[in-house]
């Protein structure tokens, strides 16, 4: 397997193979955002409980999950430019920090936005919403960290020490925060109380899901090649894609 | 279809405002990060060629003043 | 040439050398306690000093007051050892990282924080705090304040290389005093109300243990990268 993997940490590989990614991650994107987005806002029915606000569902929890899904895929990132020095690894790193921030500030609005209807007020220190606005602290976090360091290997490398001990305290700031949740508020209606999805919300659900999670995929890709670009704006290749590009 | 007519859609039983404002910031907030990372490459390209046009400038007076001093040391010598 | 220290010896070397540095800076002592009584003294004149409200907000104004003149004086911790390069010098010694570390860090406590639990039963007076609450409020402190110059350690080590490290360590920091300050003040009201709230310092005490373990070497990779 590492002999297959091996090229790809080359940066010009690298950087031609999420090129080619890019299309297929954006078309992917757009097919499975317009099923999703017309079954759950238009062909799904409204939930008994909580009426139309339901719909909502379908943006702000894949939202929710990629927050922290892409924080854990920076968190990995990190430990492997900390532990195998990879420096396609610190590119990735920058290139997923504002992408994951973007998420959590959607998962925060439309958090905002169902709970006007359902509690009465935009925002209450409900546990989820707490933890995502932590998560979104974090994430400013790591991107202003990256930012202030002049010398961007050396930033990477802090900003890797820093994902890792993010991503280690996490579970402990989600679950304390769930804890105080409970200890300051009774027993709140949890916005998922129902035990079991119905099939006919759980497929738009997913497909948007998948949705997301290859838009995300094409922007992180974006991002990326404008970090290696940046990280190897000494090589040749680059010099040469910077003469093409001009013409 | 779980809705009679497409203004039942809009207003989605009085609560049409949230949904389509968690839509509407949602899409904004995606539209513009899309827009800003399609550009990072080429801003990052930008910002190359610049630095290259900048060193050719650089060296191209570099080479300039060069001549220019040998050009004064042998009027001097002669 | 004298042979490698051993941990101990390396450890109380340092120790004392960062003790003896910082009796020799009493402002650097005084004020962040200056700054602790002066946020309390705020609080209460902003929300207006009436006993019940002082007594109901007092765990967690506190705390809150602990903890940000803890951040204020951590920037302290590595600062003037980076600046005057002593920082590398230690990092190039034998000695594991982890260990000089680990007695900066505790020196640090010494001298900041723990002035600063012994005045607080003033401040919990001034607070109107019920009485039950003192004994927790002591406890929190003096489990809770480690993990704070633990978890702080880290990110002054990240910054420390940066000109304007002051508000982006608060920044990187803050975040992670959470759970720290939830379980604390969660803890002095629980023994307000005289119900128990060993649970809430059992879950305190295994955080600071863990914070030991782990933080040095978080801290020990961070200044390798800062001092590159």
């Amino acid at each position: 397997m590492w002999k297959w993997l091996h090229p790809y940490a080359n940066p010009e590989v690298a950087y031609q193979f999420t090129g080619k990614l890019i299309p297929w991650f954006n078309g992917i994107a757009f097919i499975l955002l317009s099923i999703g987005l017309f079954l759950g806002l238009a062909y799904s029915p409204a939930d008994y409980q909580q009426g139309e606000t339901v719909r909502i569902f379908y943006i702000h929890v894949p939202a929710a999950i990629l927050s922290m899904g892409l924080y854990f895929a920076m968190a990995i990132a990190g430990l492997s430019a900390l532990v195998w020095q990879l420096k396609l690894a610190h590119a990735a790193i920058a290139a997923i920090a504002p992408v994951g921030a973007a998420f959590t500030a959607i998962a925060l609005i439309t958090g905002a936005a169902w709970g006007k209807p359902m509690w009465g007020t935009w925002w209450i220190w409900d546990a989820r919403l707490t933890s995502e606005l932590i998560l979104l602290f974090l994430y400013f976090g790591v991107i202003a960290l990256g930012n202030a360091f002049e010398d961007k290997s050396q930033g990477a490398k802090a900003v890797s020490v820093l994902a890792l001990v993010g991503v280690v305290n996490l579970p402990i700031i989600h679950y304390s925060v769930e804890w105080w949740n409970t200890l300051h508020q009774g027993a709140t209606v949890t916005k998922f109380a129902a035990p079991s999805m119905a099939m006919s919300m759980y497929i738009p659900f997913v497909i948007c899901f998948f949705g997301c999670a290859f838009l995300a995929g094409s922007l992180i890709c974006k991002r990326f090649q404008g970090q290696v670009l940046a990280r190897n704006s000494l090589r040749p290749w680059v010099k040469q894609l910077a003469l093409a590009e001009d013409n | 279809m779980a809705f009679e007519s497409f203004t039942d859609f809009i207003t989605m039983g009085k609560h049409g405002f949230y949904i389509w404002l968690s839509y509407g910031s949602a899409l904004i907030i995606l539209l513009v990060m899309g827009f800003n990372s399609f550009r990072q490459p080429k801003i990052q390209l930008d910002k190359i060629r610049q630095r290259m046009h900048r060193e050719q400038q650089l060296k191209a007076y570099q080479q300039k003043k060069a001549e220019q001093r040998s050009q004064s040391h042998s009027g001097e010598a002669v | 040439m004298n042979p490698a220290l051993s941990y101990r010896q390396a450890f109380n070397t340092i120790l004392k050398r960062d003790l003896k540095i910082a009796l020799r800076h009493r402002d650097d002592i005084v004020n962040p306690l200056l700054f602790f009584i002066i946020v309390i003294t705020l609080f209460a004149i902003s929300v207006g000093a009436m006993p019940n409200v002082l007594m109901t907000i007092a765990p967690g104004v506190i705390w809150v007051a602990a903890l940000l003149s803890t951040l204020l004086s951590l920037e302290r911790l590595f600062k003037n050892d980076y600046q005057d390069g002593s920082l590398e010098q230690l990092l190039l010694s034998p000695c594991p990282v982890f260990i000089l570390v680990l007695a900066k860090i505790v020196a640090h406590w010494l001298v900041t924080s723990l002035p600063l639990i012994l005045l607080a039963p003033l401040l919990a007076m001034m607070m109107n705090l019920h009485p039950d609450g003192y004994l927790a409020l002591f406890l929190t402190l003096l489990l809770g304040t480690p993990i704070l110059s633990l978890l702080g350690a880290i990110g002054v080590a990240l910054t420390v290389a940066l000109k304007k490290g002051g508000v982006l360590l608060s920044l990187l920091i803050l975040p992670l005093y959470i759970p720290v300050l939830i379980l604390a003040t969660a803890a002095v009201e629980a023994a307000t109300m005289n119900s128990p709230y060993q649970g809430h310092l059992a879950i305190i005490a295994a955080l600071f243990f863990a914070s030991l373990i782990t933080a040095p070497f978080a801290v020990g990779a961070a200044l390798k990268v800062s001092t590159n």
